[in-house]
């Protein structure tokens, strides 16, 4: 506002109302302006609640109730049993405690094997890819095309081909005379290296896909200078191409974790509803535990519990990558 | 043949062979008694079939589903394969024809009961807090009816629950004649108790367990078969 010499002062700045002297301008509290943020993320809050959170705050309920086939029909008829069915999950005596807990190791160590390797494929398909001129296109889609396929269609494909006798993995070890006798992919301990490798032939597209993007965004000119000064190739992408796209492979790593966690589909699919003890993975366990048996209460106990794990491995990632941001 | 990892079938003969050896998956009071001796019999000539004679391929412990066996039997890769009469449709569609193998009850070894099926199939039920109870009753007596009975039975091939329908399932008597006479002489009927459902998938997936480590080789002792078996029940008591 700028004093005039008449001393009366005048507005500069346009604004929706005039300077009144003497009362104090009405506020309005509803105008569009403020509003149109909400409304425009409305429908995607509603959609959310309604298909997310809402459900999991049902299914927390259902941890606590005892809800068996008697009670289907009508779930608040159902006995409230407190921590009853925690309790029967996670008693370690019990052949369904222990299982759990053993499921649960195998799991981890499921994880670790498919993300690690999941990461490992993508990031060096993409480095190689960077290099190449021609035909970069068509390597790309024919990579992409595990994670674009069907879930259930790959998976039964893959089941198709670790059959005993007539897969084709095992035609391949015959003729090329690797093995004596046909091995076993489906049951016994093969079947954990099935699964793993499964996993990873869906993962790494994926993985892959995500490190490209993050690798376009680093600019050439930095490579040329490493270059002037003397970096080879194994610094630059160490320190060059890792370092610029922490955040993005922190991410990546994250959900990739997370997704393989779950992983219910290629068990399921790979062994039917009673996979081999080799690869019980948790979600496979808790299906085979509770769902199969009409206790859902007990299988939503379980995979609150499983909730609670990764609640925990996303919070441990949160508080690292403070550390990782405030760092860098 | 036998669908080696599919879980209801494991049951069922896990209940059929356990009958044989005077076994019986349930009490007097309807508790499960899973680890009596004609259980864990029954179990044991079951597993042995794989394990001891090796008359069933190790194959067949990665089949899943029946379809899978089914399938194998209709290829000719296989002599002999344990089935429902749900199974003719099956095979038909995998290009055998019923005039091409023949039907006998499943034998039971020397002075052994002569139980080769059990009764039991697909339910119809009224839920108690139903708003239509006299609909719901007269679909019923639909569905029971003679001549509905007689058109379901011959789409999928099976037995009528009813009595006064005859078997229809397939145009062979001889194939008619024998499983009527097996329903009537050589079948026991499974329990009637509330947590079938959790029998057929802890029994089941107990001895899907077993055959998956016979077929790697391992050889399944007593006290295998009984731990499998114990375990089985432990959990039925986590399900009321």
């Amino acid at each position: 506002m700028a004093m005039t010499q008449t001393g009366r002062p005048t507005q500069t700045m346009g604004g929706p109302r005039p300077a009144v002297s003497a009362a104090k301008p009405r506020r309005k509290w509803f105008t569009w302006r403020k509003s149109t943020p909400y409304l425009l993320i409305l429908p995607a809050v509603l959609l959310e609640l309604l298909i997310h959170v809402i459900p999991m705050i049902v299914g927390i309920w259902m941890s606590f109730i005892e809800l068996t086939q008697f009670f289907i029909t009508n779930w608040g008829e159902a006995p409230f049993s407190g921590l009853g069915n925690y309790e029967i999950a996670l008693d370690f005596s019990g052949p369904l405690g222990w299982q759990l807990l053993r499921s649960f190791g195998l799991t981890l160590a499921f994880t670790l094997l498919t993300v690690g390797i999941s990461f490992g494929f993508g990031m060096s398909a993409a480095l190689a890819l960077q290099r190449f001129g021609r035909g970069r296109g068509l390597i790309r889609t024919l990579f992409l095309i595990p994670y674009a396929l069907p879930a259930y269609a790959g998976i039964i494909t893959w089941k198709f081909v670790l059959q005993r006798d007539n897969g084709l993995l095992n035609e391949l070890l015959m003729n090329l005379h690797l093995t004596g006798d046909r091995p076993f992919w489906l049951i016994g301990s093969n079947a954990f290296v099935s699964v793993v490798v499964v996993s990873i032939w869906q993962q790494w597209p994926f993985a892959f896909l995500m490190i490209m993007a993050g690798m376009q965004v680093i600019p050439d000119d930095v490579y040329e200078a490493s270059a002037i000064d003397g970096a080879n190739t194994w610094q630059q992408v160490r320190h060059i191409t890792l370092g610029m796209m922490r955040p993005i492979n922190a991410v990546l790593v994250l959900l990739l974790f997370l997704w393989t966690f779950r992983e219910f589909n290629t068990p399921f699919v790979l062994f039917g509803p009673t996979p081999p003890e080799s690869a019980n993975l948790l979600t496979a366990h808790i299906y085979n535990s509770s769902f199969i048996t009409w206790n859902f209460g007990l299988g939503s106990a379980m995979s609150v519990l499983l909730m609670l794990f990764l609640i925990l491995v996303a919070g441990l990632w949160a508080l690292w990558n403070r550390r990782v941001n405030r760092d860098a | 043949m036998i669908p080696g990892a599919t879980v209801n079938s494991s049951m069922h003969f896990s209940f059929i062979f356990s009958e044989q050896n005077g076994g019986s998956a349930f009490d007097t009071s309807g508790k499960p008694s899973f680890t009596s001796q004609g259980m864990i019999d029954g179990v044991r000539q079951y597993v042995d079939l794989l394990s001891k004679y090796k008359v069933v391929n190790p194959s067949a412990a990665q089949y899943s589903e029946t379809a899978q066996a089914a399938a194998e039997f209709a290829r000719g890769d296989a002599a002999m394969y344990m089935a429902q009469t749900s199974a003719i449709n099956v095979m038909s569609k995998n290009g055998m024809q019923p005039d091409q193998y023949g039907i006998v009850p499943i034998p039971a070894p020397a002075g052994k009961q002569p139980i080769g099926s059990f009764v039991a199939g697909s339910n119809i039920s009224i839920f108690k807090n139903t708003k239509h109870l006299d609909e719901a009753l007269q679909f019923v007596k639909f569905m029971t009816s003679a001549e509905e009975q007689q058109i379901l039975n011959k789409a999928y091939t099976s037995l009528p629950a009813v009595t006064g329908v005859p078997a229809a399932f397939t145009d062979d008597k001889e194939k008619l004649d024998a499983f009527t006479t097996i329903l009537a002489d050589q079948s026991k009927p499974l329990p009637l108790i509330s947590g079938i459902q959790a029998f057929q998938a802890n029994v089941g997936g107990a001895v899907v367990g077993l055959i998956g480590k016979a077929a790697t080789g391992a050889t399944i002792s007593d006290g295998d078969i009984r731990s499998a078996l114990e375990q089985a029940q432990q959990k039925m008591a986590t399900t009321k």
